[in-house]
């Protein structure tokens, strides 16, 4: 494994000892922070945002569920259950020694693997419109996807952090990258691209705040674009994505359908919008009603006003993590904390764009507030990572690890 | 990495973090504007277009409108009904498993509605306008595929009350016989417009109560008040009913006109049908209003007008004795009298000549008339032409075309070789009862709009057709008729109020021969005094007796002794009614 290779050979230079993994008896020595350092900001940000997502799931999906199901509170349980699981995960990830979380890497990206290699096997994975995202496990539908982009940002921060790294060999890079590499390849084959994208997004957000030079971002960017670009032009099935995006109104029955009924949604709901319930497009108009285009129908019931308190919170967010990145001791930290809100901005970033046309669909949910209870359990999980690291932060210029900064 | 800038590498990652940041921010502010610009700048044109695929103008059959009774008794309504459908589109179950659910419920066989389901693939309605337990309970099942849609339907609260007269509709609401159909015009409901909000499946939001449908559009449907009392033609229904059961007539017609203004207060038939049943019983089931579709000879009734034209052209005086042999022939043809034998001579004045009603004498008294003037004054009297009734397959009846010999001006007086119908006879015994002016027909009072305005008012049509002391003069032999123990009419004494008539009997023609069944009728004035009152009653084919004095007569005695209770008339002579009173 690239990060065992990485650290053997760490161990043996033995000359800087301010990288994590290295660190072995900070174990046993370092402080764990207290409780009251944690930012308090942040927590009742993802109050408010789980709680909203509730609120918006139960107008968006009662009817479908209603329809469906024949129970109208279907989903809106259902993404209780993800909620509660996401806070046992977020109280766990406040709780762990943060330093200690290289030394668990192997077997969690073995495991976030494996869970992704499952969806494949027929009879393990579960296969809904064509596409392979789920295990089908009791109380809980697993989306391994969903955990394989925490798992990045970890194992990402972990060896990015390391300031040996900029001197490997590419070989020995390309080799550290081969499992981030590997889980976006099973996740594209699902094929699930929106969670592809996000992911590679995150790559590039954390080798950029790594330091990466902006020729070289920028370059892996332009080739990215112009692979996207080739591969979208060369199979139908995306080249009527890009058409559909760029002029819905050619078929507004057809591959126009759903952004047409998505920004009927969010057009018709104003400066203030019709009002709580009052979603008529919701009445099975919009596909997806309360998991991708759930801000659709918050849009036409709460109007830009609620649209803009929506984009502040995300905007929020994004502050607070780095806001928390800024004040963390450590490059570990702070690029596991900037790759962690960059995670939920991006996605959230990506969702809105698509639902109101601005960039190609695809389907990607909004995070917190999309019914998705893999997805709201992970989420929250990787915050309280995020909280996790902000209670090192008053220790930027104080605490032990300073002193290791060069 | 360039090692020339010193600065330590936490700076530079938190100098990473802040240009991400700014890409973020400027990120979400260009969502923003996105939304700005959807939102605010193209709200209109998004609202034009959620209300394009959202808002649906629906067309709900508007409830036909009411008749009523001359009190506002509700005679004919609609109310809410439910059709069941089934729409093959949604179906899952097979026609064997839908059919031996529903089935029970919609209480039709269970190999029939299977058959139906498994024959037409197409959306079709199972049953229509059923009530609405049975809707909740189709409901119910939750068999997909299987639908209701509300409905409005006829409904007639008095089954068979009146109905040659009201009609009936089809299961479109449309009306088919009678005032239904003569008026449907104004009673048709038509479609209100309705806009509502439905999801992507059409189907209708449930609205809050109190939220108005964006858009209202009703339909006109008019309210027809008839002149009838509901009252009224219960007891002429119930009387003909009883005359058919003692008389074994093939049918019966009874009229109730008001005197002064031609109102109709009842119009039976005998049979008569339920129609709310007519559906279900199939078009062999409908009866005409044969008290105007039809005509027939009216026998001795005629005599009535011949004796008042005569009068009228000042051919005869009411005391003028004439010499009247039982048999006379004219053209070759024999008239003569009933029950007399030939060759004697008897001296009758025009009243004897009703009272024992002599088809010689009238001849005589109507052959003093030119034939041309005899045929303006009958038609002064309203044969030959339709009366303003307005009622649906009225017919002119026959008043034969000049020149007339002497046999047909014979046969005509006494009410032979000429048709009428028995509204025909009503409205010219109005005029005798009315000092001589003659009312036409009412059966319409008015139609009144949804909002209460009268759109339609029918006035009394009068005519002015015989001077008054002629009209007296032909009071007093009606009422003589009554009155006198001899008369034919003398069954429908009422002790204490005067009424005067003539009673009719005529052969029948069928095909143009006559078969030996007679047309039995008598027509009257309630009372003759202070004139309210013309009561008709006519049988066709009586079997028990042929002559009027046993089949119509006790019938219109019935009805203008109901009459006077219900109306509460004081009687013409008091004492006599005390005498009876004592009597008994």
């Amino acid at each position: 494994m690239p990060s065992h290779s990485l650290k053997k050979r760490h161990m043996a230079q033995q000359k800087v000892p301010d990288a994590a993994p290295a660190k072995l008896t900070r174990r046993k020595t370092s402080p764990q922070p207290s409780l009251q350092h944690v930012d308090y900001v942040l927590v009742w940000l993802l109050f408010i945002l789980s709680v909203m997502g509730l609120i918006a799931i139960l107008s968006a999906s009662a009817h479908v569920a209603q329809a469906q199901i024949g129970d109208a509170s279907f989903y809106f349980k259902k993404q209780l259950i993800g909620i509660g699981l996401g806070l046992v995960g977020l109280l766990l990830a406040l709780r762990i020694n943060i330093y200690d979380l290289p030394y668990w890497l192997k077997p969690l990206m073995a495991i976030t693997l494996i869970l992704l290699i499952c969806t494949h096997i027929p009879g393990l994975g579960l296969t809904i419109k064509g596409s392979s995202r789920w295990l089908n496990l009791p109380l809980i539908r697993l989306q391994p996807s969903e955990l394989a982009k925490p798992m990045v940002v970890i194992y990402l921060a972990s060896i990015l952090s390391n300031p040996q790294f900029s001197r490997l060999a590419l070989l020995d890079k390309l080799i550290a990258f081969l499992p981030v590499g590997a889980m976006m390849a099973i996740i594209l084959k699902q094929p699930d691209l929106g969670t592809t994208m996000v992911i590679g997004a995150i790559v590039m957000v954390m080798y950029f705040t790594a330091g990466t030079a902006y020729w070289k971002i920028l370059g892996v960017l332009g080739a990215g674009f112009t692979a996207f670009g080739i591969f979208s032009w060369s199979t139908p099935y995306q080249q009527a994505r890009i058409t559909s995006w760029l002029d819905p109104w050619a078929d507004p029955q057809g591959t126009g359908f759903h952004l047409i009924q998505s920004m009927i949604a969010i057009g018709s709901g104003g400066l203030v919008g019709s009002g709580f319930g009052q979603s008529v497009q919701k009445l099975f108009y919009l596909p997806e009603q309360h998991t991708d285009f759930i801000f659709a129908v918050m849009a036409e019931e709460f109007g830009f006003i609620g649209v803009c308190i929506l984009l502040g919170l995300f905007v929020l967010l994004t502050q607070r993590g780095v806001s928390i990145a800024c004040k963390s001791p450590t490059p570990y930290l702070k690029l596991m904390a900037m790759g962690l809100a960059c995670m939920i901005s991006i996605q959230a970033f990506v969702n809105l764009a698509v639902v109101t046309g601005s960039i190609p669909t695809t389907g990607l949910t909004l995070p917190f507030i999309s019914y998705g209870s893999s997805s709201v359990a992970v989420n929250l999980a990787a915050m309280g990572l995020l909280l996790n690291i902000s209670r090192h932060a008053p220790f930027k210029t104080t605490g032990e690890q300073a002193r290791h900064q060069t | 990495m360039p090692p020339a800038p010193p600065i330590s590498r936490t700076q530079q990652i938190d100098r990473r973090i802040h240009v991400l940041y700014l890409v973020l921010l400027l990120s979400f502010l260009g969502l923003a504007g996105r939304a700005a610009y959807l939102q605010i700048y193209q709200h209109q044109d998004f609202l034009r277009k959620a209300a394009a695929q959202q808002k649906k103008l629906v067309r709900i059959a508007a409830k036909r409108g009411m008749i009523t009774d001359r009190n506002g008794h509700k005679l004919a309504l609609d109310v809410q009904a439910y059709s069941v459908y089934v729409d093959p589109e949604y179906v899952k179950n097979t026609p064997a498993e839908i059919a031996a659910r529903l089935a029970p419920v919609l209480e039709m066989s269970v190999s029939d509605l299977q058959a139906d389901l498994e024959k037409k693939q197409f959306w079709h309605y199972l049953t229509r306008k059923v009530d609405e337990k049975v809707a909740d309970a189709v409901r119910a099942l939750k068999i997909p595929g299987i639908g209701i849609l509300s409905e409005n339907k006829r409904v007639y609260p008095h089954d068979n009350l009146g109905s040659s007269l009201i009609g009936y509709t089809d299961i479109d609401n449309e009306g088919r016989e009678g005032i239904e159909k003569s008026f449907d015009e104004f009673l048709q409901g038509g479609t209100n417009k309705v806009g509502i909000l439905t999801d992507a499946y059409g189907n209708e939001l449930l609205r809050a109560e109190g939220d108005l449908p964006f858009l209202t559009e009703k339909s006109k449907a008019n309210k027809v008040v008839l002149t009838i009392d509901e009252n009224v033609q219960y007891i002429a229904e119930r009387e003909l009913q009883k005359g058919m059961e003692s008389t074994q007539a093939e049918r019966g017609v009874a009229i109730v006109m008001r005197v002064d203004n031609g109102d109709l207060l009842a119009l039976a038939t005998n049979p008569s049908v339920n129609p709310n049943e007519i559906i279900q019983q199939g078009w062999d089931a409908r009866i005409k209003n044969w008290a105007v579709t039809d005509f027939y000879e009216p026998g001795s009734t005629m005599k009535i007008f011949t004796v008042a034209a005569a009068l009228e052209a000042q051919k005869t005086t009411i005391d003028e004795v004439i010499p009247t042999p039982t048999l006379i022939h004219l053209d070759g043809w024999p008239v003569h009298d009933h029950h007399q034998p030939p060759g004697r001579v008897r001296m009758l004045t025009p009243l004897q000549m009703m009272e024992v009603s002599s088809n010689v004498g009238t001849s005589i008294l109507g052959r003093r008339m030119p034939p041309e003037e005899h045929r303006n004054l009958l038609l002064k009297f309203g044969f030959g032409r339709k009366t303003h009734s307005r009622l649906n397959g009225e017919v002119a009846g026959i008043l034969p075309p000049l020149p007339w010999p002497a046999s047909r001006q014979s046969t005509v007086s006494f009410g032979q070789g000429v048709a009428v119908t028995p509204l025909q006879v009503v409205t010219a015994t109005s005029a005798i009862a009315n000092r001589g002016v003659r009312v036409e027909p009412r059966i319409i009072e008015r139609i009144v709009s949804p909002e209460g305005d009268v759109i339609k008012a029918f006035e009394p049509v009068k005519t002015q057709t015989l001077s008054e002391s002629t009209a007296q003069d032909m009071l007093k032999m009606m009422e003589e008729v009554v009155e006198s123990k001899g008369g034919t009419g003398h069954g429908t004494k009422l002790p204490g109020y005067l009424i005067g008539g003539k009673t009719g009997t005529a052969d029948k023609v069928v095909g143009g021969r006559y078969n030996g069944d007679v047309m039995s009728s008598f027509v009257g004035v309630l009372p003759t005094d202070r004139p309210q009152f013309v009561i008709f009653v006519l049988f066709d084919a009586p079997k028990t007796a042929h002559y009027a004095s046993l089949t119509a007569v006790p019938v219109f005695k019935e009805i203008a002794r109901n009459l006077i209770s219900y109306y509460g008339l004081q009687p013409s002579r008091p004492e006599e009614l005390n005498a009876y009173r004592m009597r008994r």
